[in-house]
């Protein structure tokens, strides 16, 4: 059960990328920024890490300037992790995916 | 500061958007510039991919038939359009020749005394014509050649069984003879009044032998000499001084637009 678990965590961050890939090559819909703000509901604080090197990853992609989407995508992960505390008074790892 | 960054619980956010930060920096020099080529050299096939995919839109799928039968649709309907063209310009040939002929069957001068044979222009090369009339058709050598607004084209040089050569108006081989007018006003040509102003043998574009008495202009015009058909050769250009003083030249331009040359008249 617990290979499952990991597994999944492993798809999802390939599927982060991809989709960062498809978003910086093909699709202008900030697919990317929603998936990360998804994630980050889930993950919290273990967002980050991915946010930054997803972010790398669009701008290496898409030929920007390197770190912009980085702080985009880390800036928009600690806002929904408020937001989730704050705003909407869930408490902590309760809804994040098991590890 | 150390109070503050304990209770903000969001330390590796910290971490990672000053890393960010940091890489944001750095961008603006030239240190990660070869990182990025290599990176963007590997992307390509990637990107001409997404390319062919961006043209491959989804009704193409879904809907491939139905776009098959506009499309057999649209080549029948330009293959209708291309012979619809074909046939306006027919049209427009046809009502062209209508208009010439109609100014020719109007033309008052000529009432009676020209016996017209019409002509194709089937070839142009250098000072000749080439005509789709021959002997077959009654065409003689020394024939004059006019347009259907009855300005001079040249001379028949040489007639064959089904084709004639046209010496045109400009060559310097086509001697003629001619008169200058005053102007444009019809009474000059029908004889009523008498407006010629001087005589002089016409070569090429140059009309030589011109007395100085002949009180000639830019804007004269050029007619056949003791020919009283109407037809008109040419407008005088310049008029020139000769070392002799006793004639002058003068230089003449045709009337006729050879280019757009298609119909002619073979008179007698």
């Amino acid at each position: 059960m617990g290979e499952r678990k990991d597994y999944l965590w492993l798809v999802l961050v390939f599927l982060l990328f991809v989709v960062a890939l498809l978003e910086a090559v093909f699709i202008s819909l900030p697919i990317t920024l929603f998936l990360v703000i998804v994630l980050a509901f889930y993950w919290e604080e273990k967002i980050f890490p991915w946010a930054f090197w997803v972010g790398v990853w669009r701008d290496l992609a898409s030929w920007c300037h390197l770190g912009v989407w980085s702080m985009i995508f880390l800036a928009a992960a600690l806002l929904t992790i408020i937001i989730k505390r704050r705003g909407l008074g869930l408490e902590s790892n309760k809804l994040s995916l098991p590890k | 500061m150390t109070v503050l960054l304990k209770k903000f619980s969001q330390k590796r956010f910290l971490v990672y958007f000053l890393f960010a930060g940091a890489l944001f920096l750095l961008d603006f020099g030239p240190f990660f510039l070869s990182f990025k080529n290599v990176f963007a050299k590997l992307l390509q096939p990637v990107r001409l991919e997404a390319c062919q995919l961006r043209q491959f839109t989804l009704g193409k799928v879904f809907y491939s038939s139905r776009l098959k039968d506009q499309e057999e649709k649209i080549l029948d309907l330009e293959k209708e359009s291309a012979v619809m063209r074909g046939r306006i310009v027919e049209l427009q040939q046809i009502y062209d020749e209508n208009k010439r002929l109609r100014e020719l069957v109007g033309s008052a001068m000529t009432e009676g005394k020209i016996i017209y044979q019409p002509a194709w222009v089937i070839g142009h090369r250098g000072d000749y014509l080439m005509v789709n009339r021959g002997k077959e058709d009654g065409v003689m050598l020394e024939q004059l050649v006019i347009n259907e607004k009855h300005y001079f084209v040249g001379r028949v040089a040489e007639v064959f069984d089904r084709e004639a050569k046209v010496l045109v108006v400009g060559s310097a081989s086509l001697e003629l003879p001619v008169s200058v007018l005053s102007d444009w006003e019809r009474d000059c040509f029908a004889g009523a009044v008498d407006c010629q102003k001087a005589k002089g043998i016409l070569s090429g574009e140059i009309i030589k032998d011109i007395l100085r008495e002949g009180d000639i202009g830019a804007g004269d015009v050029v007619t056949l000499l003791d020919d009283h058909r109407g037809i008109l050769i040419g407008e005088i250009t310049q008029v020139k001084e000769s070392k002799d003083n006793i004639f002058k030249q003068a230089e003449m331009k045709s009337l006729v637009d050879f280019d757009r040359l298609t119909e002619v008249f073979l008179i007698n």
